[in-house]
């Protein structure tokens, strides 16, 4: 009787170790898939000038994918062992969700609602939305969106679309699934004013400058875009916000610091709020 | 699953399913009856106009939707033809639907023995009267199966018309989707909403086969 009951607790035993193993090996997190696979995959925009875009030589860049290929550099040891992904506004999020990308960086913004189903590192950009209009448009200021005879343009996002009830409700708004469909119906007329994300809007402007404006000011509060994943995986989280943190304020805030200049023309947010000397 | 969430959001995605409703209404009126039309030209007994039937259906099924709202939404104004993009959506649909159904007549007609009509006109009848009462029941009767399939194709089509910013059903799933990031719920959602929109226009049909029924002599 009491071999027969050690046998079972034994048995039950090696159960539970197994069943442990078996738990702990399906909780492998994707850190150890990345490392293990040499490669990272990347969910990124390829219509959002200068984000993300194919360029006129036919090669995925812009400031995001860039920021990619470092953050491949920094978990893989090579920019170049990245897959891109390549989705719309609309895909990026199910693109990490299903597993089918490792994380994402697409101008997404960091929202409350939006943290309950997904997993953010802290921000690798500031941005704000900027308003475009025609030169010569009776559009002068951000006020004057707020009128009856304007129909302000954007892309199909929550952000944009709440600003637009917010800031400029006597507007007729029109969401368009991407960024160069908005710009399109900006330069079509089929839209009197853009509203755009600040690094997409300057873009444009800079190169149809003779056709169009930013307004002054920006249209709401200053928001912050981060790397996404899909939540629940700490140890992958961790690496991904400490490499952004690297990057942005830390030991490779030089290489971040010429990507950002190559793309906006100007200097990033200084590496540190304070500084000893 | 969370369904409190789809019961929260149910309003959004009901407006989105009614423009939709509205967008599917306007192509499936706009087709059948441009569909009419076609069929006409394609078996026209003037080589121009049978030459202009064959052009439209061949520019039309070959290029994609997405191409024909873009040029009515975005290229017409640059010639001066403002539309709404509602209107783009309805009529981008019905030019290219209407090809479809224009095949899809021809075959029906075409389908009906020539010794019918041979012998309504030897019986005295008028070409336009043996048309009506002898072949275009017969022939309308054989079509219904593969213009149902058609009609279900416009409603599915209606997504596209998102692109051009009209708020169909797809668009308020986007913006769903993008402000939660909850894709399966709302995913799972609307992919209910369009199967009982298409169901609904399944249904009429099966219903038109039932009292319209194909006579096999």
């Amino acid at each position: 009787m009491f071999h027969r009951v050690s046998r079972l607790a034994g048995g039950l035993v090696a159960l539970a170790m197994g069943l442990g193993l078996n738990v702990a090996g399906a909780q492998e997190s994707r850190l150890d898939t990345i490392v293990k696979r040499d490669k990272v995959i990347v969910a990124v925009s390829s219509t959002a000038r200068p984000n993300g875009f194919i360029d006129e030589n036919g090669r995925h860049t812009g400031f995001e994918v860039e920021f990619a290929r470092l953050m491949a550099k920094a978990l893989v040891g090579d920019p170049d062992k990245i897959e891109l992904m390549t989705t719309t506004v609309d895909g990026r999020f199910p693109a990490v969700l299903s597993g089918m990308a490792d994380f994402g960086i697409s101008t997404a913004t960091i929202y409350p609602d939006r943290a309950v189903r997904l997993a953010f590192t802290r921000p690798y950009i500031d941005s704000s939305t900027l308003v475009v209009v025609p030169k010569g448009s009776p559009i002068k200021t951000l006020a004057d969106l707020d009128n009856e005879g304007v129909v302000l343009g954007s892309t199909n996002s929550a952000a944009m679309v709440d600003r637009a009830s917010t800031y400029a409700p006597k507007a007729k708004a029109v969401f368009f699934d991407t960024d160069s469909a908005a710009a399109l119906a900006l330069k079509s007329g089929r839209s009197t004013a853009w509203q755009a994300d600040s690094a997409a809007a300057n873009f444009f402007v800079g190169h149809n400058g003779d056709a169009f404006v930013v307004l002054d000011g920006s249209l709401g509060t200053i928001n912050n875009n981060a790397v996404f994943m899909k939540p629940g995986d700490f140890p992958l989280w961790l690496a991904l916000d400490t490499i952004v943190r690297e990057y942005v304020n830390g030991s490779r805030y030089g290489e971040y610091a010429a990507l950002y200049r190559t793309w906006f023309g100007k200097e990033p947010p200084p590496q540190r709020p304070f500084n000893q000397n | 699953m969370n369904l409190a969430f789809i019961l929260n959001n149910a309003p959004l995605l009901m407006e989105g399913a009614a423009m939709t409703v509205a967008l599917a209404i306007g192509a499936l009126l706009g087709a059948t009856l441009g569909g009419g039309v076609v069929a006409f030209l394609r078996m026209s007994r003037y080589a121009p106009l049978r030459h202009v039937g064959t052009g439209f259906v061949e520019i039309m099924r070959n290029t994609p939707i997405l191409v024909q709202i873009f040029v009515l939404y975005f290229g017409l104004p640059t010639l001066g033809v403002h539309m709404s993009a509602f209107t783009s959506a309805v009529l981008a649909m019905s030019l290219q639907n209407s090809a479809y159904i224009g095949e899809i007549y021809r075959a029906g007609l075409e389908s009906i023995h020539p010794r019918q009509r041979e012998a309504a006109l030897a019986l005295g009848m008028m070409p336009g009267l043996a048309l009506r009462v002898i072949l275009l029941p017969q022939a309308l009767r054989r079509v219904l199966p593969p213009l149902g399939n058609q009609l279900i194709i416009i409603v599915k089509d209606t997504s596209v018309a998102s692109t051009i910013a009209v708020a169909e059903l797809t668009q308020a799933s986007k913006l769903l989707l993008d402000r939660s990031a909850a894709p399966y719920e709302t995913f799972a959602t609307v992919a209910l909403i369009y199967l009982a929109i298409s169901a609904g226009v399944a249904g009429v049909l099966k219903l038109v086969e039932w009292r319209y029924p194909v006579r096999v002599s």
